[in-house]
């Protein structure tokens, strides 16, 4: 916990979310705050790309709904920054319109990296 | 007895009955001043039944070339009756889906009960001995006794249920005897004449799972339709059974498959075609009746799968666990976690619902953590599935679902009796509090916004428990007062059974045998058929009494019920007067019959030696026959006419039969 590398997750991580995480689990599950770690890295990259493509194609429903479950995953996560910048995504999305969501991606781009590294780390 | 016992049933108001117009209709038909056309108008009200009779109307070869539109139409090819008959049959499908005994499996009952009437229906086409729309109706009615019974005892029919199962009908009929003194087979066979179909049919209906066991007469009008149903209920079960038998099991199947081909005397390929097109039709009438139906296995399927057996040798693994029959609506997850946690509390059933695992994952733990049993489905038509096999006491479902969104799974579930009563908590997403009113319009009754608090999930779910809690209180009163009423229902008829038995003799006393000639006094003016009664006297009893005591006098009495009950005859109402007095009612007889049976009964009571260690010697009875005539204005008048008949005997020399109309002859006081 007290490791260097953690600093640059420990903004994109709410390590409170884990250790509740981790007491769910408990000693009947200790397995379930990686399973779900495990099912976050891989259905997170593919929402990360369906905003993507959905984006350079207009089509603002499939945009809407990969924001709105990544948002979810996100906040089950504990990650509260890559899911305020979903909400965003999803509201403006809503609108049916695409104004502003580019740089949101980017944002969530670069933020989801550091996600990523923290929650590697918590294996470690 | 019988028919008192039904009687009785009916009274409790829980027989399954066809709905309203079927009602109205079979009303109509009964009272004989409405025409074919205005029943066919009273049909039509009812658009749903319309479209399913003309289904079931224009399927006969003839019709489908040139379809009925209307039942008009259908009438006038068919009949009256027929169609009537029909929409009887179709009716109670829809009128008795669901119900209140607990281990009887409706949707399987009615799924069976549709695979027989197609077969039977196709058979009767085939052999052209009934009419194919009866064969029909009959096939999908002729189990309705056991609908029945778990209508009127849903508890006691659960228990019998689980305890002998329903496979094999002879011995659920006997513990059904034992308990309710009626099988289902006789409750059915009422059920069907109260409905007005003909007796030839009904008859059939009662015999034809015994073919084989029994001989049925060839000349028995019930014959025919009795082997139509035979050869439906052979062939639909073992199909049935064939879909999700062992490798082993298979090969008996097809060797009883083939041994109703040749007792049916079809081609191997006729016989093929007639098995595949029953399997189509239970399909399709399976979508239109909203039953579920499943796979029937085919006649080839059956042989090659039997074949293999043989050639392997060894037994074939069992294909797959619950296989999912009537088609797949999107993934279903049915794992059951059960915990052994409970925090004082109780635990309750609840169905987790969200189409994003990660998110289905974590309620699903959070709820088993807190010590309840959790199903999960991940999205709304496999949730609605799953509730209405598993009945959970709490639904907890996203709002936002691709399909099937949070709120439409509860008004669908709102929509079913059992639905209403579930607690449906719903999870919202932080921007749609301002839309939580549109939630509560759907019926939801609490929500928790998402990500969620354990701790406040498990708040709200306390005030779901208690609200189920009071529920099941409320709904298991109400249970016993139902029960306390069947009970005592039950109570009064054997009460009344003892009230109307003679003590002495076990015949039925005079109360019941008067109320019994009552009746059959006004069937036979009704139908205008011949009714006598045979009064019988014993002979010398008061000497009997004087000389040996009230010992013998007993004894002799008991020892002439015995002979009289065991030599009457099916028909024959055997009673008690009182005294030393009995009376045979014989519906739908002549005074010259009444006279042969006299006759009998008198032959059989003085071949009967009476022992017993005071008395040893041959009792003789004195018996007088009179038949309903015109002028009797009662029953009383009849009984009066076989009084004097009996006099008649006595004064001619005892031990004999006398007749009214040799009364009458010798110009007798009548």
């Amino acid at each position: 916990m007290t490791d260097n590398h953690e600093n640059e997750g420990g903004d994109a991580l709410d390590m409170r979310v884990i250790q509740d995480l981790r007491d769910l689990g408990g000693e009947d599950d200790p397995g379930l705050l990686f399973e779900l770690v495990g099912m976050f890295l891989t259905d997170a990259p593919q929402r990360i790309r369906e905003i993507e493509t959905s984006l350079a194609n207009g089509d603002v429903k499939t945009l809407e709904r990969a924001a709105h479950t990544l948002k979810s995953s996100c906040a089950n996560i504990g990650a509260p920054k890559l899911s305020e910048i979903c909400k965003k995504i999803e509201e403006i999305a809503r609108t049916r319109s695409t104004d502003g969501i580019a740089p949101l991606l980017s944002a969530a781009q670069g933020n989801y990296g550091q996600v990523e590294i923290a929650l590697k780390q918590l294996a470690s | 007895m019988f028919r008192q016992t039904f009687e009785e049933l009916k009274l409790t108001g829980q027989l399954p009955s066809p709905p309203g117009v079927v009602m109205r209709v079979l009303k109509m038909s009964q009272s004989d001043s409405h025409s074919a056309e205005e029943i066919s108008q009273t049909i039509m009200a009812d658009s749903a039944l319309t479209g399913r009779l003309l289904k079931l109307a224009n399927s006969a070869g003839s019709a489908v070339a040139n379809p009925a539109t209307t039942v008009s139409e259908a009438t006038m090819r068919l009949g009256v009756r027929t169609v009537m008959n029909v929409a009887l049959g179709l009716s109670l499908v829809s009128a008795n889906r669901s119900g209140r005994c607990s281990t009887f499996d409706y949707d399987r009952y009615w799924s069976t009960a549709l695979a027989r009437a197609v077969a039977a229906q196709n058979i009767a086409r085939q052999f052209r001995t009934v009419p194919a729309a009866e064969a029909y109706v009959l096939g999908l009615l002729s189990e309705i006794g056991k609908l029945a019974l778990a209508s009127v005892y849903p508890e006691e029919y659960s228990v019998i249920l689980g305890r002998v199962g329903d496979e094999d009908g002879v011995v659920l009929a006997r513990v059904e005897r034992e308990e309710f003194e009626i099988d289902h087979g006789d409750v059915g066979s009422y059920m069907l004449e109260d409905w007005g179909l003909p007796a030839n049919f009904t008859q059939a209906v009662q015999v034809y799972e015994q073919i084989g066991r029994i001989e049925i007469p060839e000349n028995s009008e019930a014959a025919p339709m009795a082997r139509v149903l035979n050869c439906a209920h052979r062939l639909s079960s073992t199909c049935l059974k064939a879909s999700a038998a062992s490798m082993e099991d298979a090969v008996e199947l097809a060797a009883r498959l083939e041994e109703l081909r040749t007792m049916m005397n079809m081609e191997p390929e006729p016989f093929s075609q007639l098995c595949r097109t029953i399997g189509r039709e239970w399909t399709e009438w399976g979508a239109i009746l909203d039953v579920p139906t499943g796979k029937m296995a085919t006649l080839e399927e059956i042989r090659s799968r039997g074949e293999a057996a043989q050639a392997l040798g060894v037994r074939a693994p069992n294909s797959g666990g619950n296989q999912d029959a009537s088609g797949d609506q999107g993934p279903v997850h049915a794992e059951v976690v059960h915990h052994g946690h409970e925090d004082g509390s109780k635990q309750m059933r609840i169905l987790a619902v969200d189409d994003d695992p990660m998110s289905l994952k974590l309620l699903e733990r959070t709820l088993t953590k807190a010590g309840h049993s959790v199903i999960t489905a991940s999205n709304g038509e496999a949730a609605l599935k799953l509730a209405l096999e598993q009945s959970p006491h709490i639904v907890i479902a996203d709002w936002m679902m691709p399909q099937m969104d949070g709120l439409q799974l509860c008004q669908s579930l709102r929509r079913i009796e059992y639905g209403r009563n579930i607690f449906f908590l719903l999870l919202t997403g932080r921007g749609e509090e301002d839309r939580i009113v549109e939630a509560f319009d759907a019926g939801v009754d609490d929500y928790v916004t998402k990500p969620f608090n354990p701790r406040v999930m498990m708040a709200r779910l306390k005030g779901g428990q208690r609200v189920i809690e009071l529920q099941e209180r409320v709904e298991s009163d109400r249970k016993m007062i139902l029960k306390q009423v069947a009970e005592l229902g039950l109570m009064t008829r054997k009460l009344r059974s003892a009230a109307l038995t003679d003590v002495l003799t076990e015949l039925p006393n005079r109360r019941y045998i008067m109320k019994r000639l009552e009746s059959d006094w006004g069937t036979s003016l009704r139908t205008n058929s011949p009714l006598s009664v045979v009064m019988i006297d014993i002979d010398h009893f008061k000497k009997v009494n004087d000389t040996y005591g009230h010992d013998v006098g007993d004894l002799v009495l008991k020892e002439t019920a015995r002979v009289l009950r065991a030599v009457a005859r099916q028909g024959e109402e055997l009673a008690r007067l009182g005294g030393e007095e009995f009376i045979v009612i014989c519906p739908n007889s002549t005074e010259a019959q009444a006279a042969i049976a006299a006759e009998r009964l008198r032959a059989a009571v003085e071949r009967n030696l009476v022992k017993s260690p005071m008395f040893e010697g041959r009792v003789t009875v004195s018996l007088g026959v009179a038949q309903r005539t015109a002028d009797m204005t009662s029953q009383d008048a009849l009984v009066k006419a076989a009084d004097e008949a009996v006099y008649g005997a006595k004064t001619g020399g005892r031990n004999r039969a006398c007749v009214v109309s040799s009364l009458q002859r010798k110009a007798l006081p009548a």
